[in-house]
This record gives structure tokens, C-alpha cells and sequence, in this order.
């Protein structure tokens, strides 16, 4: 009780006494002090936050798979012939065949590995896969090396031409020159344009492949 | 509304109100921003704050209380700058009967209470209301009113007695 007392003249001075320069000062002391532990937590509090964001977009880019990854030489059996294994990785894009139910319009022969058209055999192909809005993945853009099987000189515009769910989406030539024997390896890019034509919200898209030649 | 009873009012408890908002946030330089808000507050609400069975003195403590709580959540984007062109932080001008002393001390120990506690701790010493009248005024259990007292006792209790100890004057 004496304690009480005690407290309660404290109080009561310090409520209805004229504070002096000194009271004055301790409690702007006080006021600054507790403003610098403001500033620090605000500091503490924004660093948190960075490291947190800057975790999740470290985590969000490491998690993502390369845009482009290399897919090895795809085989793409002829109509003759027996398919041959897969050389690719199980993530391949099933890029597996070339439909012969969908030529290209136009009257251009087409073919596949190992084929011969208008005097060009396709020896190698390696295509690259992408994303696509169909959420699977695409064809990217088709490496395609051509050895020139006649003995005269051939120029001619070769194709690659993608199929999706053996209906044609997108194609796209560039022209070779090449003597007797020779060959050449040519890139064609089906990207952006066959991403573009591509269906949302459905998945499972099967794509396939094949070249076509039309002499220049 | 009675604006000259409002007034009146405010004129004969000016000093008691002052020493309630000082109680309340610990600070005599916010004590006067607190009290102002506080009347500005009352003015609006009088006709129901003036009528019978209703303490104005507890109705002001009671929204000092909230508006030291939001005189201190506004001072988050404040910048508080500490001069000392007057040297009076390293205590020249302290008086030698010991009596700024202990004002400085009780001042440093009310800073270090909870808001609420320094309420009720106002409300209690200044207005000497009982702690079930408190709980009335604040809308909360008793239970709660005679801890935050109790808490508040301690720390003052402590602080006085150490405040005590060290030498007066300066």
C-alpha cells in the first residue's frame, strides 16, 4: 500500500507539474530512439522481403526447363520402312513418324529420313523442341542435312514441314545449291508461327514431320 | 449542443485533462497533440458525453487512449530529428531538489508501459477509479484491467526504486 502511495504521487507530479526543458528533452530522446528502431525493423523488414522474392524467382528460373533443348536426330521411317528406335531422350516431343496421309498440298513429293525426293536425300535430321499454348511440347525448328543423289547440280528450295495431329500447321523452305555428291545442312525455324497456330487449353498434341522439295 | 457548456467544461479541466494525456503517452510534447484530438472529439459527441450518469473525464481518457495508439502508429513514416542547441540532454538544467529527477524517471518508466497500460494506470491514479469502473469505461474484463495494473505497478515500482538510488540534482 505504501508502494501505491508511492506511485500515485509520482504520477500525479509528473502529470501536473510544468515539465521542465529536461522532461521535455528525455521524451524527444525516447521518441528518437524509438524512431530508429522503427527505421531498422522498416530496414529489416525490406531486406526479408528482397531475399524472400529473390529466392522465389531464383527457384522460379532453375525450376523452368531450357526453351530450346537439344533433341537428337529424330528418325522418321519412310513409308516402307520399319520405324527405327527413338535416338531421342523419353521427354522427346513425339515427333515419331511423318504421316503419309498428310502431303503437303501443291503436288510436292515428300519423304522422310533416308528418302529420296526430286533428287535430294535427306541423311541426317535433328529437330529442336519448344513450348507450345497446347501445353506439350513442340516442334522448334528442324536441322535437316541433304546430300545431292543425281549427277547434275541441283538448286532447290527443301522443306520442313509440321504436322499436328496429322493435320499440316506450318512449313517453311530455304533454297541449296549443290553440286553433284554434295551436301549441305540447312535450319528451318516453324517458331513463332506454329506456337501461333496452336490450340489452347487442349493438350496431348501429337506432332509429326516430313521434307519436301521443290526444284528453283 | 451546448457549445459554451462544452467550453466551460474544457476551461475548468484544461489542467487535469493535460495531466491525463501526459499519463496516457508518456510524452508532454504528444500530451498536447493527444489532447487536442481529444477535444475536438468531445466537442462532436457532447450531447451524449455531457448527459447524466456518463463521466466525461473517463470519456477523455478513454479516447486519449486510442488517440496516443494512433498518434503512434501515424509516427511510422515520421522523422524525429535530436538536436541539442539548448543542451539539455545532458541534464544541465536539472534542478537540484530532486523532484525533476523523479519526473524523469516516472516519465521514462510510463514510456515503457503498454498504451493500455498507461490508460489504466491514468485512470486509476489521476481519476481514482476503481478497476471494475475502468473495465465499465473500457468495455473489457476486470480481469484484464487488474492485470494490465498489476504489470504497470511492477514496472513503476521497479523503475522508482532505481531511479531512487542514483544520486538527485545535477
Amino acid at each position: 500500500m505504501e508502494d501505491d502511495d508511492l506511485i500515485s504521487r509520482a504520477v500525479r507530479d509528473f502529470a501536473y507539474s510544468e515539465p521542465t526543458p529536461m522532461e521535455y528533452a528525455a521524451a524527444r530522446r525516447a521518441a528518437a530512439r524509438a524512431e530508429r528502431h522503427r527505421r531498422a525493423l522498416q530496414w529489416a523488414t525490406a531486406a526479408v522481403i528482397a531475399v524472400i522474392v529473390g529466392g522465389v524467382v531464383a527457384w522460379i528460373g532453375l525450376a523452368r526447363p531450357p526453351a530450346v533443348p537439344p533433341v537428337g536426330p529424330t528418325p522418321a521411317p519412310s513409308p516402307t520402312a520399319a520405324p527405327r528406335p527413338s535416338e531421342s531422350s523419353p521427354s522427346a516431343p513425339p515427333i515419331d513418324s511423318y504421316p503419309e496421309q498428310s502431303r503437303q498440298s501443291g503436288g510436292l513429293p515428300t519423304g522422310g529420313l533416308g528418302d529420296t525426293v526430286a533428287g535430294l536425300t535427306l541423311i541426317d535430321v535433328a529437330i529442336t523442341d519448344a513450348d507450345c499454348p497446347d501445353a506439350s511440347r513442340c516442334p522448334g525448328a528442324g536441322s535437316l542435312t541433304v546430300k545431292n543423289a543425281t549427277s547434275e547440280p541441283v538448286s532447290a528450295y527443301v522443306y520442313f514441314n509440321v504436322f499436328r495431329n496429322n493435320t499440316p500447321a506450318v512449313g517453311d523452305g530455304t533454297l541449296v545449291e549443290l553440286d553433284p555428291g554434295g551436301s549441305t545442312t540447312v535450319t528451318i525455324d516453324v517458331q513463332p508461327a506454329l506456337s501461333e497456330t496452336a490450340p489452347l487449353g487442349r493438350t496431348g498434341s501429337l506432332y509429326s514431320w516430313n521434307f519436301s522439295v521443290e526444284i528453283a | 449542443m451546448d457549445e459554451a457548456d462544452f467550453e466551460s467544461w474544457a476551461r475548468v479541466h484544461h489542467h487535469q485533462l493535460l495531466g491525463i494525456a501526459r499519463v496516457v503517452t508518456g510524452d508532454p510534447t504528444l500530451a498536447q497533440d493527444v489532447l487536442q484530438d481529444c477535444l475536438v472529439d468531445m466537442f462532436q459527441r457532447w450531447d451524449r458525453i455531457s448527459g447524466e450518469g456518463s463521466d466525461p473525464l473517463a470519456y477523455a481518457a478513454r479516447t486519449m487512449g486510442s488517440k496516443a495508439a494512433n498518434h503512434r502508429r501515424t509516427a511510422w513514416g515520421r522523422r524525429v530529428h535530436v538536436t541539442d542547441e539548448a543542451g539539455l540532454l545532458d541534464g544541465r538544467d536539472a534542478d537540484s531538489s530532486g523532484s525533476v529527477h523523479d519526473r524523469v524517471v516516472i516519465g521514462a518508466a510510463l514510456r515503457q508501459l503498454s498504451p493500455r497500460q498507461r490508460q489504466v494506470v491514468a485512470m486509476h491514479y489521476l481519476l481514482d477509479m476503481s478497476v471494475a469502473e475502468i473495465a465499465a469505461e473500457l468495455r473489457r474484463p476486470s480481469g484484464s484491467i487488474t492485470s494490465d495494473l498489476t504489470r504497470a505497478r511492477q514496472r513503476l515500482r521497479a523503475d522508482l526504486s532505481r531511479g531512487g538510488e542514483q544520486p538527485h540534482g545535477g
